[in-house]
């Protein structure tokens, strides 16, 4: 089990590394000389140079990378090449306001998702589970940006239960916090809820259909029982899109932050990819991929508790 | 050897085996460093026209045996040799040349034929690999179609459309295209009812009579092993614990393992199965 | 041994192609037929559009529908509908590109992964799972920034981030296609690598890759869309996201912007994913269930048998004892199952009975129709199947009118089950003990203690030596044999005084399966249990049955006590399966030497060498 943990974490730390290094080289490939971009087309070449050194891009490609990256391995992400603000600062900012919604959006899709898959799995063919077939074809593929103009429009605007766009820190108000995140994350989770119901129905199914449970039901277990049974092998494949919905919810917050303008780590991204400026492109990128290799590992250790087979690897 | 001089054939004890195994060792890596020694130093000859039988349980080796021969298993030690060539090794190049002197048959009747292709695909392919022609291969295919007892009309019919026996004589088709000389035979009736099971033996004789193509014949079925076997190797635990002619092994077992196989195989009979038990039962009492 | 006749033609089948069934779901041609406007549109744009996309006319700022602006005019003053129309063709254009790039990239990685296995398989799929772990929007927003405006190369990236999908789905599906025979037979046909890669791996993985297709054609449509949105992308080619960005900047103002590109966006995506369910459903991805409807009409249809089919529909099979003395008594009972031809019926009138501490055997071949009477008898048909009898009798009692829960709550009490596969009938997930314990706890009420105790009495007496160690075991960790056992315990530890198993020993080994039966009549004359044994071996039914039925596609061809059965068959059926079971025929020796006199030739034909050694004996 210790091994398993810790080869786990060496496969988390080699990827954060590898898509910290695949991003910095990319950048750099891709943007070439960020100075027009940072300074605008008006800057004098006198301009530009000065802004070079400063930035230490003048420098070469690799020394500019071993810079960086030893500074970020203790957690120093450098400056900003626009306002020359510590990165750190602005994540430790921004990072909260996304990742309130995106947890927000994967709690809602597990619970609910949860919950439609179990009774969608104990009555199939059931109206529920119609709905769901016809629920999951839609909103798997409509993208959350597009869901979430729909609710804002809806919601905020002609119904207006839900403020339409701005972030409250739970700091100010719990209560106007929530309302804040609850129109982004219902338009983010929606796809996912679907995706884990489906799952998990499926693999309900599935297992449903194996030897052991008409074992278990001939040995007089109660319905609700052998349904525990049921849901126990049914999980892992639950879990494993759980943990994947994690990583796509990422991706969609960046999107669905802009529609409903909320201060997270989505205009940042954005802004930062239009001007250039790399440190900050790379802080966010290190930053989400940890948080997905925890959830990776988090889900490597539930699906070993799951399932004992799992934890002799 | 009387037994070799009343058997039907004009048995030469002098001849060249086709085939011969000497002290084969095969080990599959379970994990890293964890390793299974699947047959411990096996040693075993197929004679041309000959049927060979390998008996054994679950684990005994006897599959990994004819795998090996195919080239399907890692062979750690230990020589084949085919009609006077070493094939231990044989790869690529070579391993395709054999196939035109060994094939399989395989246990499965529904795994075994790909589901996505009609049966004159399945059994054309073996033929197009080695370059025959589409005219050729279909005048061959209609002929083993036909040993095989099948209607020619189902060359352009999917597998799926088959029963089970009707899809072993399909695998059995497809191993006598190229007129091999040897053929593997992986349990190739245990999936089957009694009565196909009994025809598909027929069947497995009438072929060897016709074409004079040999088989290793691997069964956990002393019945079945009986029927179509001249000689047999008792498997048990990656050895070969005993071997000689079907007749006498069957009859005659000597080694307590093959004894309690015998014995352990319940008989279509009332009163000779509960003779046989009292048997089984003093064995297990004195082990 | 007579050879069963063989039919010298196949009777026609009928087989119909994918395209065809995909035609007859409604929904299914509603959403293919938009998709194809859809493409029309692209395709057409430059004729069909009324006007220049990008052409600025002041007037038709934010001007309503009408006015031979049809859509009305966006904030540029540019025509929507056009905009709409170009617009499309960007759309479909990068679809395409990032599902080729995808397909192209995860489709031979999955399959040579799923093929090869070992490094090739470690390595590409640690590539796919840090693909999918990447944040894929920031490094797209990071190509975008420094591609600037190069489409192509956007979608490209795209596609690079979809791969895992095409990846997964076909690696799952060549791993298990890599472990059927028919790979190997191919292998030992003297098929080359890529030759087997081309064809069986290619031909196995297609039709699910075409449903991924359809499904990511519509998530790369939509993530097209969010980068647009964003602002990616020139600003003279028109796009649905820009112009929803256009859209949402007036959205209070003027919301019609905002919605046509909306609908043109949610109507494509969700055709193709439409599409793509179709065709799942078609390839049977989605495991359907029989409605209650289609249940009910099995029900009326085997309760109301056709006049036409009448004799067939007559009970068979006799009694033996009176209805009062039975542990079990069948009477002609019809199991079916909804198919798309009407009702299948695989139980055709069955009745049957067994009296208290007699062993029963039920024998047939595969399809006879036994395991699904036994089924019926337990109340656990697999989902689909129902059954209808005049009477099911249980120790005496009438149970075929009662309630499915008064039916279950027979189980683990009354009626015990032993089942055919050995591991795969104990929980993955539970222990040993758990699995035993968690009935004899709520199903009989025994305290913790109590039950582990019961549980652990129950291992030793089914001949387990270290019941503490497999009570701590999960059911990977002991042998086939072992688990047999297990199932034995916990199907006896509730004393049931009936016990049913089905073909307890068929997947076992010779050795165990003596063992296992020798288990079984010891546990029946200790306990005193009626046992019935569904089994399509004749040598376990002389080995343990006092009385056997005989079973053929559904319906009973003989009834009687053993010794009879195989002294006098009635049936020639019954004459056949005993003659098939091999253990009087003629052996090969036997065989070869009536050969050799029915036919002189042989002997100089026979090229059989036998003895090419001497035995090692």
């Amino acid at each position: 089990m210790l091994s398993f943990i810790a080869k786990r974490l060496l496969s988390g730390v080699l990827l954060l590394v590898l898509v910290t290094t695949g991003t910095f080289f990319l950048a750099h490939l891709a943007i070439g000389d960020p100075t027009p971009g940072l300074l605008g087309n008006s800057a004098t070449p006198a301009q530009q140079d000065a802004l070079r050194a400063k930035i230490g891009f003048d420098r070469p490609l690799l020394v500019q990378f071993w810079d960086w990256i030893s500074h970020a391995a203790t957690g120093d992400f450098g400056s900003s090449w626009r306002n020359f603000q510590p990165v750190g600062d602005q994540l430790v900012l921004r990072v909260p306001v996304t990742l309130s919604v995106v947890v927000f959006a994967t709690l809602l899709s597990a619970v609910i998702g949860v919950a439609v898959g179990i009774l969608c799995g104990l009555r199939p063919g059931g109206v529920l589970d119609r709905v769901l077939k016809l629920a999951s074809v839609v909103l798997f593929a409509l993208p959350g940006f597009w869901v979430s103009l729909v609710l804002v429009t809806w919601f905020a605007l002609d119904l207006r239960w839900f403020p339409a766009i701005g972030y409250v820190s739970p700091d100010q108000s719990v209560s106007g916090w929530l309302e804040s995140i609850t129109l982004p994350s219902v338009s983010l989770a929606l796809g996912a809820i679907v995706m884990v119901a489906e799952q998990l129905r499926n693999g309900f199914l599935q297992v449903n259909n194996q030897d052991f449970v008409r074992t278990l039901r001939a040995r007089g277990l109660s319905k609700r029982r052998v349904t525990a049974h049921v849901l126990r092998n049914a999980s892992p494949a639950a879990l494993t899109v759980l943990a994947l919905m994690f990583v796509g919810l990422l991706g969609g917050a960046i999107v669905v932050e802009i529609v409903f303008n909320l201060p997270g780590i989505g205009s940042l991204t954005q802004s930062a990819s239009q001007i250039g400026d790399i440190p900050v492109l790379l802080g966010l990128t290190a930053v989400t991929v940890v948080f997905v290799v925890l959830v990776n590992f988090l889900l490597d250790l539930v699906l070993g508790w799951v399932n004992p087979k799992v934890r002799e690897r | 050897m009387n037994a070799a001089n009343d058997s039907a054939g004009t048995a030469g004890t002098d001849t060249a085996p086709l085939l011969s195994v000497q002290d084969l060792v095969v080990d599959y890596r379970l994990a890293r460093k964890v390793r299974f020694r699947a047959l411990k130093g096996v040693s075993l000859t197929v004679g041309p026209g000959e049927c060979v039988g390998l008996v054994g349980e679950s684990g005994s080796g006897k599959s990994t045996l004819g795998r090996a021969l195919l080239g399907l298993a890692p062979v750690e030690s230990g020589r084949i040799t085919f009609d006077g060539e070493d094939i231990t090794h044989a790869r690529g190049a070579a391993r395709r040349r054999l196939a035109n002197d060994i094939q399989v048959v395989f246990q499965d009747p529904y795994g075994s034929l790909d589901p996505t292709m009609t049966v004159g695909e399945v059994l054309a392919e073996p033929l197009e690999v080695a370059g025959t022609t589409r005219a050729q291969a279909r005048a061959v295919v209609a002929e083993m179609l036909d040993r095989v007892r099948l209607p020619t009309d189902s060359v352009h019919r999917y597998p799926s459309e088959f029963s089970g026996g009707q899809r072993q004589r399909i695998a059995i088709a497809r191993a006598l295209v190229r007129m091999p000389r040897l053929i593997v035979c992986d349990e190739p009736v245990s999936a089957l009812d009694l009565t196909t099971q009994a025809t598909i033996l027929d069947l497995f004789i009438d072929l060897q009579r016709e074409t004079g193509v040999s088989y290793l014949f691997v069964s956990h079925d002393l019945g079945v092993v009986r029927r179509i076997c001249h000689r047999v190797s008792v498997m048990y635990q990656g050895e070969i614990v005993e071997s000689g002619h079907t007749r006498s092994v069957t009859e005659e077992p000597a080694h307590p393992y093959t004894r309690r196989l015998l014995l352990a195989s319940p008989v279509a009979d009332p009163a000779r199965q509960a003779d046989r038990r009292a048997a089984w039962l003093g064995l297990r009492e004195s082990a | 041994m007579t050879a069963v006749p063989f039919p010298a033609a196949l009777a026609p089948v009928k087989r119909i192609s994918l395209g065809r069934r995909y035609l007859r779901r409604p929904l299914g041609v509603v959403a293919l037929a938009l998709l194809l406007v859809v493409v029309a549109a692209a395709v057409l744009a430059p004729w069909l559009a009324p006007f220049d996309p990008n052409h600025v006319d002041f007037t038709l700022t934010h001007a309503e529908p009408g006015g031979g602006h049809l859509l009305g005019g966006d904030s540029a003053g540019r025509d929507i509908l056009s905009r709409l129309l170009h617009g499309a063709r960007t759309t479909l254009y990068g679809a395409v590109i990032t599902c080729v790039s995808g397909l192209l990239l995860g489709v031979p990685a999955g399959v040579c992964a799923g093929y090869f296995g070992g490094v090739t398989d470690r390595l590409a799929s640690w590539v796919s799972d840090a693909l999918q772990s990447v944040p894929g929007m920031i490094v797209l927003l990071v190509v975008a920034a420094g591609t600037g405006q190069s489409f192509p190369v956007l979608m490209v990236a795209l596609g690079v981030f979809l791969a895992p999908g095409y990846y997964r789905i076909t690696r799952a599906r060549a791993l298990a296609v890599r472990k059927e025979p028919y790979i190997d037979a191919a292998r030992v046909a003297g098929v080359t690598n890529p030759r087997i890669l081309r064809t069986h791996m290619l031909r196995a993985v297609y039709a699910p890759i075409v449903v991924q297709t359809a499904l990511t054609a519509g998530i790369a449509i939509g993530m097209q869309a969010g980068l647009q949105f964003l602002g990616i992308g020139s600003a003279s080619t028109p796009s649905w996201g820009q112009m929803m960005n256009d859209g949402f900047q007036n959205m209070l103002t003027y919301p019609l912007i905002l919605l046509w590109p909306s609908i043109a966006l949610g109507i494509t995506i969700a055709a193709l994913a439409f599409i793509g369910s179709t065709l799942a459903d078609l390839i049977s991805i989605r495991a359907e269930q029989p409605s209650r409807r289609a249940r009910a009409r099995v029900r009326q249809e085997l309760t109301a048998p056709a006049a036409t089919e009448l004799s067939n529909r007559l009970p068979s099979g006799e009694h033996e004892h009176s209805a009062e003395d039975c542990a079990l008594r069948i009477d002609n009972l019809r199991v079916g199952y909804a198919s798309p031809s009407g009702v299948k019926e695989v139980v055709r009138g069955v009745s049957l009975d067994a009296a208290p501490g007699e062993v029963l055997g039920i024998v047939g071949e595969s399809g006879s129709g036994k395991t699904q009477t036994m089924f019926a008898v337990l109340d656990l048909l697999p989902s689909g199947g129902t059954a209808v009898a005049d009477g099911i009798r249980v120790s005496g009692r009438e149970v075929s009118g009662l309630s499915a829960a008064e039916r279950a709550a027979l189980l683990g009490r009354s009626i015990g089950y032993v089942p055919q596969e050995p591991l795969s009938n104990l929980d993955p997930c539970y222990t040993i003990e758990r699995q035993l314990v968690e009935p004899l706890r709520h199903v009989h009420g025994l305290s913790k203690a109590d039950a582990r105790q019961r549980a652990r009495d129950v291992l030793v007496r089914v001949g387990l030596t270290d019941p503490d160690r497999v009570l701590a075991s999960y059911p990977h960790q002991i042998s086939g044999g072992m688990a047999q056992r297990v199932l034995i315990a916990g199907a006896v530890a509730g004393r049931p005084s009936l016990l049913v198993a089905d073909e307890p020993t068929t997947a076992l080994d010779v050795t165990v399966q003596a063992e296992v039966l020798e288990l079984l009549r010891e546990l029946q004359q200790e306990y005193g249990m009626t046992l019935v044994i569904v089994t399509h071996n004749f040598g376990v039914v002389a080995d343990i049955c006092d009385r056997v039925v005989v079973m053929k596609d559904g319906r009973i061809v003989e009834t009687g006590r053993v010794e009879q059965i195989f002294r006098h068959p009635a049936d020639p059926y019954t004459a056949e399966l005993i003659s098939a079971s091999l253990d009087d025929v003629a052996g090969r020796h036997e065989l070869d030497q009536a050969w050799a006199r029915e036919s002189p030739a042989a002997l100089d034909r026979s090229a059989a060498h036998v003895g090419g050694e001497d035995d090692a004996r």
